[in-house]
């Protein structure tokens, strides 16, 4: 089937098997590949895509399902040569290893500064819960978030 | 690709029913449940999927005389942010946001956690306190089930194949209630519960009038705690009527051992988790 969708910014039309999850349109169809599959099944995160400004497991979405709605991948958040402060924070922290598990932590702090831009430890606890990392600790991803908290209020 | 089931996203419920009342149809809400029982192998691919996706009025979430109704597709965000359900019933917000992660309470609806009748289902012992009514609508009409009698064992229901749940429909108690709900899982995010706990009580001149307990994942569904229920009626809620429902609510329950827990721990949280609960609930009438 045909759908219509805005994908970071830009609106977007394809035609889509019924059984295709939006992670095969983002990974197969559309070459978006910064958008990762873990465990398929929404445990680990990895597939976060920002859903009319939400996070959600774009493994656990049917492409069907987004016509007429608002996906942003990783690949939609610098705004020209500029990178978005979040993921210049994940760099400036060292909070990234291998990389695998970023691009959703990068999502899920996007929408969670969104939202409140100036988290509690708790409420960072709560806000990056849907995504696993098996590299970092997550000591360095609390500093990325704390610090891409300051970057945003220092733009603004 | 998952499957290559067809995949209908229909504009209206009429064509939704229209639709289950034809053909063998898998319907999707948020799909946080379907999609995994795909993806693992437990359910087949449904030869075709309906989607609730473009009815927003399944979302609505709206107060009618003395009741409050939930569309559906109401998801946990939708429910941990909307002031009646905050107002009226806390401890189903309670229950809203221990569910999994961000992105499953972005997703994930209360539909789909009834129809799914998993008996670790987080809303599903509030619900039972409050005796929800679901609104089962197919093309010939609609028919109301108490939440109770809807759900017969695990993934067990008496939906049918042409129904569609459109709402849950709760009477707000007069007077003033008090609620909890309490939980125990292997780590704070991304477990299902290993025992849960729910709690409503009205209270009149200091005694208990009302008393409703439900109790998750230790049997094949929610169950209620008759005795729990019993001790508290008539009473005025203290000590020594806390510790009596926390050690009869113990035997109200069958749990089994799996790879979450075994039977005894649950047995024994159970009554931990109705001690808790009850003295948050003295707490705040003391308090
Ligand atoms: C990682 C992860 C963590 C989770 N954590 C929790 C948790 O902590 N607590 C918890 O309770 N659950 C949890 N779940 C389970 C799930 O998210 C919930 O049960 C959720 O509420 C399901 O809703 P859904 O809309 O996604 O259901 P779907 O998958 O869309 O549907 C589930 C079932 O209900 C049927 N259905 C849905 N809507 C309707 C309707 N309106 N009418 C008729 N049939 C319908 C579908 O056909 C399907 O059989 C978790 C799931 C995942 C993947
Ligand atoms: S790949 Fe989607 S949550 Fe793991
Ligand atoms: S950096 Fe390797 S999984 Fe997070």
């Amino acid at each position: 089937m045909k759908i219509k969708f805005i994908l970071n910014g830009k609106k977007t039309v394809v035609d889509v098997p019924g059984g295709m999850r939006l992670i095969d349109l983002l990974r197969e169809k559309l070459n978006l590949t910064g958008t990762r599959e873990g465990c398929g099944k929404g445990e680990c995160g990895a597939c976060t895509v920002l859903l009319d400004g939400k996070p959600v497991n774009s493994c656990l979405i049917l492409a069907a399902q987004v016509d007429g709605r608002d996906i942003l991948t990783i690949e939609g958040l610098q705004k020209g040569d500029s990178l978005d402060p979040v993921q210049r924070a994940y760099i400036d922290t060292a909070a990234v290893q291998c990389g695998f598990c970023t691009s959703g932590f990068i999502l899920a702090t996007k929408s969670l500064l969104n939202e409140n831009p100036d988290p509690l430890d708790e409420e960072i606890k709560r806000g990056i819960a849907g995504n696993l990392c098996r590299c970092t600790g997550y000591a360095k991803i609390f500093d990325a978030v704390k610090t891409a908290a300051e970057y945003i209020k220092e733009e603004n | 690709m998952l499957s290559d089931s067809e995949v209908i996203v229909p504009k209206n419920i009429d064509e939704i029913l229209e639709v289950i009342s034809k053909k063998k149809a898998a319907v999707i809400a948020g799909g946080t449940d379907l999609l995994v029982r795909i993806k693992s192998g437990i359910t087949p691919p449904p030869k075709v999927i309906v989607a609730l996706d473009k009815i927003s009025s399944l979302h609505k979430i709206a107060k009618k005389g003395n009741r409050v109704i939930i569309g559906a597709s109401a998801t946990y965000n939708e429910i941990l942010h909307s002031e009646l359900i905050r107002d009226n019933f806390p401890h189903l917000v309670g229950a809203a946001a221990e569910v999994g992660s961000p992105q499953i309470r972005s997703r994930g609806t209360i539909g789909g956690n009834i129809v799914n009748a998993s008996p670790a289902g987080d809303s599903i012992p509030p619900l039972y306190t409050l005796g929800a009514e679901l609104v089962l609508r197919c093309i010939n009409g609609e028919r109301r089930v108490r939440i109770d009698k809807f759900i017969k064992g695990p993934g067990k229901t008496v939906l049918r194949k042409n129904e569609l749940l459109t709402a849950i429909e709760i009477e707000i108690p007069r007077g003033k209630p008090y609620y909890f709900f309490k939980r125990l899982g292997t780590r704070r995010a991304l477990a299902v519960a290993k025992v849960s706990a729910a709690g409503y009580i009205g209270i009149d001149k200091g005694i208990v009038e009302k008393a409703k307990i439900a109790l998750g994942a230790v049997g094949p569904t929610v169950v209620y705690s008759h005795s729990v229920e019993k001790i508290l009626l008539g009473k005025k809620l203290c000590e020594g009527i806390i510790s009596s429902s926390a050690e009869v609510s113990k035997a109200d329950c069958n749990p089994i051992d799996d790879i979450r827990s075994e039977a005894n721990y649950r047995r024994e949280m159970v009554g931990v988790l109705v001690r808790r609960g009850l003295t948050k609930i003295l707490e705040e009438i003391d308090g």
